[in-house]
This record gives structure tokens, sequence and C-alpha cells, in this order.
């Protein structure tokens, strides 16, 4: 997939990860992959400049717990506010896709 | 499939490999605070990986190697880090004090009687080196106090406790009877013979200033304890119980009844947050009670031996007429009479208008002492024993040099500390108005600032300082109103006074600085380990 229109949906991609459970970033990165059947598959740590511009929005805050191996993960928590935003952008991103389908279908037509 | 595998030593050139990587990502990002907790997660994240690779059967180097390279470029991911991991500028609430400084400074320049220093205005108002002591104490704290208060958190609750404590033992008020307080100079506390009336600025200021960082410093401590529940709130309780005691005992200043109310309002406040946010280890529900249930029992504690006093204080802020004293500048009943009276009369734009004859009645207090036959109206002052009404006129018109204007007819230091109503009176009502929503942009941005800080011990911390602010603020307005309760409370910088603009710049330093480092310190690896437990109250929460 084209890596300028991973970038532009990375976040909302992440959030709607989060609204399902907490997750830490190495979990969010499998999760992405497995769902869109490694269609979705970034550089993995530019995922975390991401994750830190939406935790400083307030969208999603993070935490600290000790997994079972004794190492301390940072989870990430999708907050209300971080709930508003993903569902902005889910209604963004559907009015898009379905101007890119018409367009795509020749359905629009311009007036010159 | 598991995320997760049994934690093996790695070898030095595997472990090159990551910390390579890591170093890089670190040579990007300016800000080298709390660095380490992006680094746990970047090498958390390639461990994860490389397990994953060790799964499907590559070495343990080759698997390393790979999962560095799935990382991308590391200056890239530095770089991007960079923008977000920083140290931050609350910029519209520093502005903000800066323009209720600006106000304050140059309100006391364009007010003051005596000639102009040769330096310039600014040096003739004593006040202004005040201001300069403030902004100096703010900015110390905006850029040392939060770091520090995390990691000396118990040196600086005991140290705070010790101060309360030592003055409390120093001060033998309690042992004099009744009658002897006026003995000794400023109702009985002896340091007052050694250090005259330098110690009613230190007793003052002692007193301000502990009463309000006791609400900040108070919520470390609660916070710190929050897993132990109801023994957290009983610690709070006592913590806030030893500061109510010192105030009943006369420890500084009795008349500052409104410290007291600031102290248990904003305690108040912050065992609310704590409760209503589930981090105390309680139900939301039974948190909250607990909260209401321990500020009834201070304000019991508070109330019951003042009860005359905070009766008085009572009745000169809903019916000052009852209680007014003509002859005592310092008394607030008939500041409050006063200034209802004129702000009545005040007009939009442009300064009061009174006749002559107006401005000698009110400087005389005769339009509301006198009962129409030239005799004392609302015999409540002591002084009308051994004065007739119209010896007191004839003193308190021979005292005037010059024909009485509007800056004679106020008590004193109306115009420094009362200053919202001062403006309505001497500019009109439209630039008081002006300056009141000048006054209560303070705590709303205080507040809003507080609550964009993720770290929940920042955000607390900052947040008490806003309930501080935000009660002082109202209680001012409602001073300047005509209507005040036991004494002034502290003026949020736009009026000067040292204790006042020193507490008001020790909470506003103390916000700036929660905002300022809170992308940059992470609260666990700062704090001690007993603090450690973040995901159980995680879990809390989403249960709930």
């Amino acid at each position: 997939m084209d890596k300028k229109m991973m970038a532009a949906s990375t976040s909302m991609l992440l959030l709607s990860l989060l609204e399902e459970e907490d997750m830490y970033g190495y979990q969010m990165i499998r999760k992405l992959e497995e769902r869109s059947n490694q269609v979705f598959s970034l550089k993995e740590g530019t995922m975390y400049p991401v994750l830190h511009a939406l935790e400083e929005e307030g969208a999603v805050e993070s935490y600290e717990k000790l997994s079972e191996t004794g190492r301390m993960r940072k989870y990430y928590h999708l907050t209300k506010k971080g709930g508003r935003l993903l569902k902005k952008k889910t209604e963004e991103w559907k009015e898009y896709e379905k101007a890119v389908h018409a367009v795509l279908e020749g359905g629009v037509t311009f007036a010159f | 499939m598991p995320y997760w595998r049994e934690v093996s030593p790695l070898p030095s050139e595997t472990y090159e490999a990551v910390e390579n990587f890591l170093k890089d990502v670190d040579e990007q990002i300016s800000c080298k605070l709390g660095l380490e907790s992006v680094n746990e997660e970047l090498r958390g994240h390639i461990e994860d990986k490389a397990f994953l690779y060790m799964e499907y059967g590559l070495e343990e180097k080759e698997a390393y190697k790979r999962s560095v390279r799935d990382m991308g470029a590391a200056d890239v991911i530095g770089m991007e880090l960079n923008k977000h991991h920083r140290l931050r500028l609350a910029k519209p609430l520093l502005m903000l004090i800066l323009l209720l400084m600006a106000v304050g400074i140059t309100g006391g320049i364009l007010e003051q009687q005596e000639p102009i220093s040769e330096f310039g205005p600014f040096f003739a108002v004593e006040a202004n080196f005040y201001y300069l002591w403030a902004l100096a104490v703010m900015f110390v704290l905006m850029f040392r106090g939060y770091p520090l208060l995390l990691k000396h958190t118990k040196l600086v609750c005991g140290l705070f406790l010790a101060i309360l404590l030592s003055v409390a033992v120093l001060y033998l008020g309690i042992l004099l009877p009744d009658g002897w307080d006026g003995i000794l100079p400023l109702g009985g506390i002896w340091p007052g013979i050694f250090l005259g009336k330098a110690w009613s600025l230190v007793s003052s200021s002692a007193y301000f200033g502990v009463m309000q960082l006791a609400v900040p410093v108070g919520a470390v401590l609660f916070y710190r304890r929050r897993h132990q529940g109801y023994r957290a709130f009983l610690l709070f309780f006592c913590y806030q119980a030893v500061a109510v005691l010192c105030a009943n005992l006369r420890f500084w200043n009795d008349r500052y009844y409104i410290s007291v109310l600031i102290l248990l309002l904003g305690c108040f406040g912050v065992s609310l947050y704590v409760a209503g946010r589930g981090w105390i280890g309680l139900p939301k529900k039974k948190g909250a009670a607990t909260a209401l249930l321990s500020f009834c029992a201070l304000l019991v504690l508070w109330a019951v031996p003042n009860w005359n006093q905070l009766r008085n204080s009572w009745e000169i802020f809903v019916n000052p007429g009852e209680r007014a004293s003509v002859t005592n500048a310092w008394d607030d009943s008939y500041n409050n009479v006063l200034i209802r009276d004129l702000l009545s009369r005040a007009r939009a734009f442009g300064e009061i208008e009174l006749a002559d004859e107006e401005l000698m009645s009110y400087r005389t207090s005769q339009w509301y002492y006198e009962d129409g036959e030239g005799s004392w109206n609302y015999a409540q002052d002591s002084s009308m024993d051994f004065l007739d009404f119209e010896q007191h006129v004839e003193t308190r018109s021979h005292n005037l040099t010059h024909e009485p204007t509007l800056r004679d007819i106020l008590p004193q230091y109306y115009m420094e500390n009362y200053r919202i109503s001062w403006w309505a009176l001497a500019y009109g009502w439209v630039p008081a108005l002006l300056l009141t929503l000048l006054c209560l942009a303070l705590p709303a941005l205080a507040w809003r600032t507080a609550l964009s800080i993720r770290n929940p011990l920042g955000r607390l911390t900052a947040l008490a300082g806003a309930f501080v602010l935000a009660i002082q603020t109202v209680f001012y307005i409602v001073g300047c109103l005509g209507c005040q309760f036991g004494g002034f409370s502290n003026l949020p910088f736009v009026s000067e006074g040292v204790a006042s603009l020193t507490g008001s710049a020790v909470l506003a330093g103390l916000i700036l600085s929660a905002y300022r480092y809170d992308t940059v310190t992470a609260e666990p690896l700062l704090a001690t380990s007993s603090d450690s437990g973040r995901q159980e109250d995680k879990h809390r929460e989403i249960q709930e």
C-alpha cells in the first residue's frame, strides 16, 4: 500500500484498535497486520510518534503494566476525547472513500 | 499467538545493535529528560518482534537484526518523536498572569500620590518590587518546581509539616490567658517581641503561604497514599486537621478565616477529584461520600471553637451595617456598607460623581452614622462612648489638609487591594467589568491548563493550585462588591501585597511547571516504587 495513504489513516486505525481494548505498541502493529491481511504493514517505529502525538492531544492516555515476562509495558487507553476524534475521522474517511469511489465509477460530473 | 517470551540476556553484539538504534533515536530528541521511558518502549517492541522471528526459526542475532530493521530509520523516528517529547510552555496562562501583573503595576503607578522617583515611575511604588519578587518566584518554580516535587516529595511534604508544627510550638498565644493578649504585640505572639513590625509581615506571609500551599502539598500526599483507600482519606483528614487546629489556636492571625476556608474547600475539591477518578481504591460514590464527610467534620472542627467570630464574619458578610465601626480603618463591615452604597452610584465610564458636601459626608461618615439630629446612629462602636458625633466630624474634617477626594473617603489600602471596585468608582463599571473578566480568566485558564496535563500526579498538583486560585478569585470578586467574609482573600496577581503575590506566584509556578514537564516526565520512573500500580487504577476504571 502507498505509504502516504497509510500515514494519513494511521491515527484513525490506531484509535479504532484502542476502541476495543487497551494495547501496547507491538500488540497494535500485530493486530493491524492481522486484520488487514498484511496490507497495513508500516515501518514499526514510525507508529510511536503517532501514538505520542495522540497522547499529547489527549486522545489516548498511557499507563505502565508489568508483563508476564517481568517487562514494564506501556499500554494505551482511548479517552472520551479520542472516541470523539475517532468518530470524526471515520466520518471524514467515509466521505473521502465515497468521493473516490464515485469518481472511479464515473458517477461525478463537473460543470464547466 | 503469545506476544511475549522469557527474557534472556542478549549477546553483546545483538545488544549493541539495539542500543545503537536507540542511541540514534535519542540523538534526534533535543530534550533528554525522560528518554528512558521512550527507550524502554522501543526496546520492548524490538524484543517482542525478535521473539516472533525466533519462533519462526531465526537465530537470535538475525532475529534482532531484522526487528531493528523493521523499526525503520532511527533518525526519522527520533525527529518525529522530538516534536512531541519536549518541554512545553502554557503560553495563554503565562501571558494572562503577566497581563494581570501589568494591570496591578500600572494601577499602582496611576494611584501613587508621592512624587515620581528619579529612576522612573516604576521605582516610586514600593509594591512594584513585590511584583518583581513574585515574578522571580514564579519562574523559579516553573523551571524547577515540579521535577523537584516529584524527586523529593517526601522531603517537601515533611519539611512543610515540620514548618507547620515548629511554628505551632513556637507560638505561645495559646498559653496566655485571654486578657493577656494585649500585653504582647500582635495578640500574644512572642516572636513579635523580637521582630516587632517585621513579625507582622512574616506571620501573615507564612500564614497565607502555608494555608495556600497546604492544598497542593496535601494533594501530593493524598495521591501518594491513594492505594490505601480509607487510610489515605484519614491521613489527608489528619493533615488538614493539623492546619485547622493551628488556625484555631490563634496560630498566626485569627482574622484570616478566609484562608482556612480556602484550604478546606481546596482540599475538598482535591479529594472529590481523586475519588471521582477512581484513584483511591474505593467505588466512586463511596469515595465522594467519604470526601464530603471529611469536609463536614473539618468544617465542624474549625467552626465550633470560632463560632462567635464566624457568626460576626457572617453578619459582616450579609448585613454589615449591624457591625460597622467607623473608627477602625481595618473594619470590613463599614467598608462593605460604604462600597455597596458607592458602587450603586458608579457610572459606566469615568469617575463617580460626588458633590463636595457628599465627599465630606462620606469622609466623616456622617451619611451613615448621623441620626439626622447630630448624634450617633447605630450605636455599635465602643469609641462612641468617649467622642460625641460633632467632635468626631470635626476631627475627621481637620485631618484633611485639602478638599476631600474619592481617595480620601475610602478605607486604607483600598485602591491597592480592592482593585475591581476602585476601578468601578474611579474609571466606571465597564473597565471594572473587563477587569473582573480578566480575573475570572485566571482560574479558568489555570483549570484548563491543569486538565490538559496527562500525568496524573502533575494534573492533580496543578488542579489543586487551580482550585485555590479559583476559590480566591471568587472571594476576591465578591469582596470587591461589598460582600467580604472574614478579612480579604489573597488577591490573584492583580492587587499587591507581598504575601498574596508570593502565594499566587508559587501556585501559578507549580501549574506552569507541571504542564512544562508533562510530556518528558514519566511518574513511575521518578517516583518511588510504592507509587507504581497505575495499571490497577486503569483496570478498576475500565471495570467501573
